[in-house]
């Protein structure tokens, strides 16, 4: 791993560890749909988890596509964020945790949102991974960065 | 918090609300010490100011684009000057304004006035660090008080303040600044006094000067010094100056100047046996009071002496090792010392270059035995080291002179685009623009030529096209430092001007832009606006600095032909040595070739430089910019193919159309700049060569971006928007294309 790797590797673990929520963004029929989820990531950068019911818009929506977007970032709401804060896009395909690899994530997920075990245990909740593609990471206002885990580098195939 | 405060306002407030200054100043009064009458305009006033106009996030923005600490002084600079356009722009508030009006009018009626800065960081610093904000000097009128109010406030950000950042603990969200306004009144003599000698503790030093101390302060007068003991209150000596010639005095329209003392007065020391007296005694109560040996600046108006400032006396701000921080500021030169170096610069150190280089271009190697070029190669070596010496001493300092310019003129006209200063500048008749005239010229021969034109398609150069065409080459390489592109490896210099020459066929006629009229509506409303309001010749100030623009561009060539002609020694002994079966590399230093043509072994020779370049399409990392940011240095939009250029013989690929991505360029390389789509550099500022060549062609340009050279590769798609200061890489690899244009 190259110098620059191991930067970036540490702002973006940085930011996932220090942000409980992300937006997530799915699609219908071409219509974007965001919603604020809790989420937990593997150490490796390589999987977001998230947990939502299965009645909701947004499970529906990665039944049809699961191709998603999530955008994690540290703003504080002043006027200092122009400067000061970091935006962090993930770009990935969400898949439904199977039973055999749950245990895992379910630590990862509990360690960072103990307060949801209920929700999560409940049969009506849906457990996801999502296998991340790519991250851009946006800092300092203007200046983007990307970090292809995959080996696929155009961000929208 | 309250706006203002004044003398007899106890108790005192604290310090981080009317500054280090400010804070001296009530406490000498209040010791019965002589102050002047003075009043604060608290930090709380700047915090409403700077909030109001919403500056601590445009501040922000400016100085956090990249690491600060990333940042050259002269990117420095340029984020000072766009922050101090910031604060000359921003609104007051009514109230705010009318409470400033009000308590200056009722205090001190319609004298003019001082207004200095006093900002807590100052005091924090220990006193080590004056100078780096403002003070104004015989300042009359509501507005132009209230405008030098916010010149004050925005002397908080200014590019010596910024250097100093981290001693001063200087934050956008918390640093302050109040100001002190005082009548002025203009002492007969001002000067210093140490009250102990920062070299022999047992003396107390005085400086003083006729008039007032502006001159000593910056160094312009020299100063009369008395050595006193501190025990027995003697003057141990007297040192005069060499002439007391010159000094500072009021301007009837503001301000103050420099001028010729009378012949009387300057035969005169400014203190007498009885005014060095009063001085010392008052230095001693001052030091009483304080405890600590002191700092003070003082004037004698109507024979009554005037604290002006107390501070500690501290060891000064002891500069690291590799700190050249003084150094930058130091190149802040003054009006009459730009005028000085203009004068030396175009009167005597340029025609002596170009005598220099003419006579060493005059000579034959051939001829010479060994040790003869040994010699050669010797003299040479100490003419570029001579040479190169000046260009640090006098011609870097005198690029000095558009930054002044800049200032004054956005003092005046407050436009907004802090940068509007330089389209003055533009349009002169520069080496760098010339040179590329001339290859447009061997360009047109080559197109009405088919063979010349394919002779220079397979890198030929020599012997081909007519006469004219070859007295044109020559006179490229013997004016222009051309050569300089392939040091080392003399083949790959014809291969890069066909090349060139090759591209420039391509080009529409006429490819310099032409912004002539708006250039000289702009100098018109800037002589005019200067004559009524600045006491310098504003004719005088412009052609002084487009000669700094202008120099800054071509002494890089003028001093690139010395360098040249020690390169051409240096390729006639390699060639030498090598017929001779003695190993030399392009690196071998011009010392070491002639040690070796004397037949002594050095030990350094085989060495060779191992520069291995990364093979060409490999992956490097999965990490992978986006969007760079830099400065905006030349207007504009452009996408292109980029080529990044990690040496010089990278040039020679370089196609019309292309996004130049480079480290730093030289002006001896700008000849690429008419074929390029767009300039991206890693070097930042405003007025560094990429930028003044990309605005004479009018094509985009930003620099300062960090690792631009690193993270874009030849044949990515970049868009470079030179409004903003951003570029956006697309990679080669990458199948569709978002471009945009304008």
């Amino acid at each position: 791993m190259d110098n620059a790797e191991q930067v970036m590797r540490e702002k973006i673990s940085a930011l996932l560890s220090e942000q409980p929520l992300a937006v997530l963004s799915t699609q219908r029929n071409g219509q974007p749909y965001s919603s604020l989820m809790a989420f937990a990531h593997t150490d490796d950068l390589g999987e977001i988890v998230v947990a939502t019911g299965k009645s909701t818009r947004k499970h529906q929506n990665i039944n049809i596509d699961s191709r998603v977007s999530l955008l994690v970032d540290n703003r504080s709401n002043n006027e200092e964020d122009f400067h000061a804060a970091a935006a962090l896009t993930i770009l990935g395909v969400a898949k439904t945790i199977e039973e055999v690899e749950r245990p895992v994530y379910e630590r990862i997920y509990l360690e960072r949102h103990p307060y949801l075990q209920k929700f999560l245990s409940s049969p009506t909740t849906t457990f996801i991974k999502i296998e991340v593609q790519h991250y851009l990471l946006v800092s300092r206002f203007q200046n983007v960065m990307e970090f292809h885990i995959s080996d696929e580098v155009d961000l929208f195939t | 918090m309250k706006w203002i405060y004044s003398l007899d306002n106890l108790p005192h407030p604290d310090a981080l609300v009317i500054g280090g200054k400010a804070m001296a100043l009530f406490e000498l009064a209040a010791a019965g010490l002589p102050v002047p009458p003075s009043l604060c305009i608290s930090t709380a006033a700047y915090d409403l100011f700077v909030d109001a106009n919403h500056l601590r996030e445009k501040i922000g923005l400016e100085l956090y684009r990249k690491d600060i600490r990333e940042m050259r002084w002269e990117e420095i600079w340029d984020a000072s000057l766009r922050i101090q356009l910031l604060f000359l722009k921003g609104k007051i508030s009514g109230d705010l304004k009318k409470s400033i009006l009000e308590a200056i009018r009722d205090n001190f009626g319609e004298q003019p006035l001082v207004i200095r800065s006093s900002a807590p960081e100052e005091d924090g610093a220990g006193g080590s660090f004056a100078g780096l904000h403002e003070s104004h000097i015989n300042v009359s009128g509501p507005e132009e008080i209230i405008r030098k109010i916010k010149k004050v406030w925005a002397s908080l950000w200014s590019d010596r303040a910024i250097l100093y950042r981290q001693e001063l603990g200087l934050e956008v969200l918390t640093s302050r600044m109040a100001v002190v306004v005082q009548p002025f009144a203009e002492g007969r003599a001002s000067g210093l006094l140490f009250t102990q000698n920062p070299l022999n503790e047992r003396q107390m030093v005085i400086e003083a000067v006729h008039g007032l101390n502006q001159g000593l302060v910056d160094g312009a007068v020299a100063p009369d010094r008395w050595l006193i003991n501190r025990e027995s209150l003697q003057v141990e000596a007297h040192q005069a100056p060499e002439t007391r010639d010159i000094w500072f005095m009021r301007s009837p329209s503001g301000g103050i100047h420099s001028g010729r003392l009378d012949k009387d007065r300057s035969e005169q020391p400014p203190l007498d046996k009885s005014s060095v007296d009063g001085i010392v005694r008052l230095g001693l109560r001052v030091e009483d009071h304080c405890r600590t040996p002191q700092d003070i600046e003082w004037t004698v108006v109507d024979e009554q002496w005037c604290l002006l400032q107390a501070r500690p006396i501290t060891a000064g701000n002891k500069a690291s090792q590799g700190d050249k921080r003084a150094w930058y500021l130091s190149l802040t030169r003054s009006y009459d010392n730009l005028l000085h170096l203009w004068e030396q610069i175009t009167q005597k150190l340029l025609p002596e270059m170009d005598e220099d280089t003419a006579r060493l271009a005059a000579v034959s190697f051939a001829e010479m035995g060994d040790a003869d070029l040994a010699l050669e190669l010797r003299r040479r070596s100490d003419l570029n080291e001579r040479w190169t010496a000046v260009y640090w001493s006098d011609f870097i300092p005198f690029a000095h002179g558009v930054r002044l310019f800049g200032e004054v003129y956005n003092d005046l006209l407050e436009p907004d685009d802090p940068f509007e200063f330089v389209t003055l500048l533009t349009g002169q008749k520069m080496l760098s623009t010339e040179r590329n005239d001339l290859l447009k010229g061997c360009a047109e021969l080559a197109a009405a030529d088919d063979s010349l034109f394919q002779s220079l398609k397979g890198g030929v150069l020599k012997g081909v096209g007519g006469e004219q065409f070859q007295s044109k080459i020559s006179r490229l390489r013997s004016h222009f430092s051309i050569d300089f592109v392939g040091v080392g490896d003399p083949q790959a210099v014809d291969r890069i001007i066909s090349s060139m020459i090759v591209q420039y066929s391509l080009l529409p006629r006429d490819s310099r832009t032409t912004s002539q009229t708006e250039r000289e509506r702009l100098e018109q409303v800037f002589l005019e606006r200067a004559a009524q309001n600045i006491d310098l010749d504003p004719a005088e100030l412009l052609s002084m600095a487009r000669e700094s623009y202008r120099i800054r561009d071509d002494d890089n060539i003028h001093i690139g032909r010395i360098g040249q002609e020690l390169e051409r020694a240096c390729d006639h002994a390699r060639a030498r040595l090598h017929e001779n079966n003695n190993s030399v590399s392009p690196d071998t230093s011009a010392l070491n070739l002639a040690l070796l043509l004397e037949g002594k072994t050095v030990a350094e020779h085989a060495v060779q430089a191992a520069k291995v370049d990364l093979p060409q399409g490999v992956e490097r990392t999965r990490v992978r910019a986006r969007q760079l940011q830099g400065q905006p240095a030349s207007r504009g939009i452009a996408s292109g193919l980029a080529r990044v250029v990690e040496k010089m013989s990278d040039l020679s690929e370089f196609q019309k159309g292309e996004v130049l991505v480079i480290d730093a360029i030289d002006p001896t390389m700008t000849f690429f700049a008419p074929l390029a789509a767009a300039i991206i550099e890693r070097r930042g500022g405003m007025l560094i060569h990429g930028a003044i060549i990309a605005r004479e062609y009018g094509i985009p340009c930003i620099t300062g971006v960090v690792g631009a050279t690193d993270y874009i590769s030849t044949g990515d798609r970049v868009t470079v928007d030179g409004y903003l200061g951003i570029c956006t890489v697309q990679r080669r690899d990458d199948a569709a294309t978002e471009t945009i244009s304008e």
